[in-house]
């Protein structure tokens, strides 16, 4: 399927990271799913943001989804959450764009001190929509087209670099691939007690998280 | 035979899944709903046309079903009796891949005492929590085949394709599903109704567009394209400039060959094939390295081929292979080898990359 799930402003703090605003897209999920879904879906936003250095981007692979991750030379990060056949060119295009829109919108003074119920920023709903299709970003990434010839490999860990998609910004942020979750955390870390330990996961939740586990399926039992 | 009762509430839980079943005519969706622990309320939720099971009790509650139906069947008596259907209902909700629960209910349908049309409208609503399920696809078309007997209305059958592509969006390469709109192609061709097959083609095309993965949409939409090219009828209701394909395809000396007074549906079926070339490159062009894309193409070049055996044909096809392959070596490096090496081997088609 070629869809994205979820799309998500944040700052990086020295410490943790906070949610500005988020949209989802979970139609395609069962009704009684869907709230789980969202919950593990903000959870790992955050939690990869957490876990992504300054001014870099990382894709993630986890099963069929795959989450791409741009944190900014400033400590705004964005995190999109899509199905593993959406181009990922085309979501680190996306999310450079979403930033530099979110940044002209709220000034940058106010991120460290903003959360998510004071921040008005519905065009992340808009966009989100829109960009369903990949098709609607072709305007935006025919600049960048003499990066279709940098080719990405999926790797356990960081198999390759790739220079800047942002044309604007002169520091060349690097793109990791990484096709597990369990592969951006820290050393020793496990997903499983992060999961356990997580105060934004519902009983439901890390009990939907656990039988997913179990079947190697994430939202079919 | 003794049957253990060490879940009382069960007989409780399958009468109310039977109600709601049979009060709402728009239920869409079951779905187990994970609780580990009883949350001493009753375990079955229903909000907004859907229902959910509690996921601490599907164990107990399909112990119980299971071992009364089974002591029912093996009787060999008919019992029909009220209290069947609602063990048949939880059951097949639970776990829809028993063939002899849905015997059981094509005997209760032959003896009047399940009506057609609610079960189309149950068995839709399992396919929601199974949706590659082929005992539910097979029952579906038994109804239609041995009890509606009717292909003729437009709306029924575009009915039952939605049910098919729902299903289709709820698992991945769901050749069932396919299969299933498949059927009922066929049966409205049978019918000599054309509309729904060029209906199908323009429908699947986003859908396509939108899995790019899916090896069974893209199979399905190659059942049609044969149909679409085997017969012109099929032709009729197809709304395509397909003119613009032929140009780009074929130079003028090529068009000239091509011109057959004695098949004017020529043109038209070769345009729809060479629509879907195009169609296909501009998906490989988007969407890098996806087997069943390039699974597809394969299938295009060779029904251009095979179908209409001649040179010029050959000759356009290796132009434009040469330009495909060419411009996508770098993106896709395997993918495009390995096209290059079964167009020699398999069409005779020989291509230099650069």
């Amino acid at each position: 399927m070629v869809k994205l799930f979820a799309m998500s402003v944040l700052y990086k703090g020295p410490n943790d990271s906070t949610l500005l605003k988020s949209a989802f897209e979970l139609q395609s999920f069962g009704y009684f799913q869907r709230k789980s879904v969202q919950e593990f879906m903000g959870f790992v936003t955050k939690t990869i943001v957490e876990r992504t250095a300054t001014a870099a981007r990382q894709s993630v692979k986890e099963k069929e989804y795959m989450c791409h991750v741009y944190v900014r030379a400033d400590n705004l990060a964005g995190v999109l959450i899509s199905d593993d056949e959406y181009p990922h060119r085309v979501a680190h295009t996306l999310l450079t764009k979403t930033l530099d829109e979110f940044s002209a919108k709220v000034p940058s003074h106010s991120w460290p001190k903003l959360n998510e119920t004071q921040v008005t920023f519905n065009e992340l709903n808009a966009m989100l929509a829109k960009y369903q299709n990949p098709k609607e970003a072709d305007a935006m990434t025919r600049i960048q087209q003499d990066l279709d010839d940098t080719k990405i490999i999926l790797g356990m860990f960081v198999m390759d670099t790739l220079y800047a998609l942002n044309a604007n910004e002169c520091l060349p942020s690097i793109v990791h691939h990484h096709n597990t979750i369990e592969a951006v955390l820290e050393r020793g870390e496990k997903l499983d007690d992060l999961v356990a330990k997580s105060e934004g996961l519902s009983m439901q939740s890390k009990a939907f998280y656990k039988t997913a586990k179990k079947t190697n399926a994430c939202c079919r039992m | 035979m003794d049957l253990d009762d060490n879940f009382p509430a069960a007989k409780r839980i399958i009468t109310e899944i039977q109600n709601i079943v049979n009060s709402d005519s728009k239920l869409k969706e079951f779905d187990l709903v994970i609780q580990p622990e009883s949350q001493n309320k009753s375990p079955v939720i229903y909000v907004d046309h859907c229902l959910g099971l509690e996921s601490w009790c599907v164990r107990h509650v399909y112990e119980y079903v299971y071992q009364r139906l089974i002591s029912i069947r093996k009787r060999l008596k008919r019992q029909v009796s009220n209290d069947t259907i609602p063990l048949l209902t939880s059951a097949l909700l639970i776990n829809p891949e028993v063939l002899t629960f849905w015997n059981m209910r094509r005997e209760l349908i032959l003896d009047g005492y399940l009506k057609p049309d609610d079960e189309l409208q149950f068995s839709a609503v399992v396919l929601s929590f199974k949706p590659k399920c082929a005992e539910i696809f097979t029952y579906r078309r038994w109804i239609f085949f041995n009890i509606l007997k009717d292909f003729s209305s437009n709306h029924i059958i575009l009915n039952e394709l939605t049910i098919g592509l729902t299903a289709a969006a709820g698992y991945p390469s769901n050749y069932n599903a396919w299969n299933h709109c498949y059927w009922f192609i066929q049966k409205s061709l049978e019918q000599e109704n054309y509309s729904l097959i060029s209906h199908q083609w323009e429908q699947t095309k986003t859908w396509c567009s939108e899995h790019v993965s899916d090896h069974s949409c893209m199979q399905y939409r190659q059942r049609l394209l044969k149909c679409l090219v085997a017969d012109k009828k099929c032709l009729q209701h197809l709304e395509c400039c397909t003119s613009k394909s032929i140009l780009r395809f074929f130079n003028s000396d090529e068009r000239h060959k091509l011109m057959r007074p004695s098949e004017d549906y020529f043109d038209e079926a070769i345009g729809v094939a060479l629509d879907e070339l195009y169609f296909n490159e501009d998906l490989i062009v988007m969407y890098q390295n996806h087997e069943s894309l390039w699974n597809h193409r394969r299938f295009l070049c060779y029904l251009l081929v095979d179908i209409y055996n001649i040179d010029c044909i050959k000759e356009a096809l290796m132009n434009n292979e040469r330009r495909v392959s060419t411009k996508l070596s770098k993106s896709n490096e395997l993918y495009v080898k390995k096209h290059v090496l079964w167009l020699q081997t398999a069409l005779c088609i020989p291509i230099k990359l650069l």
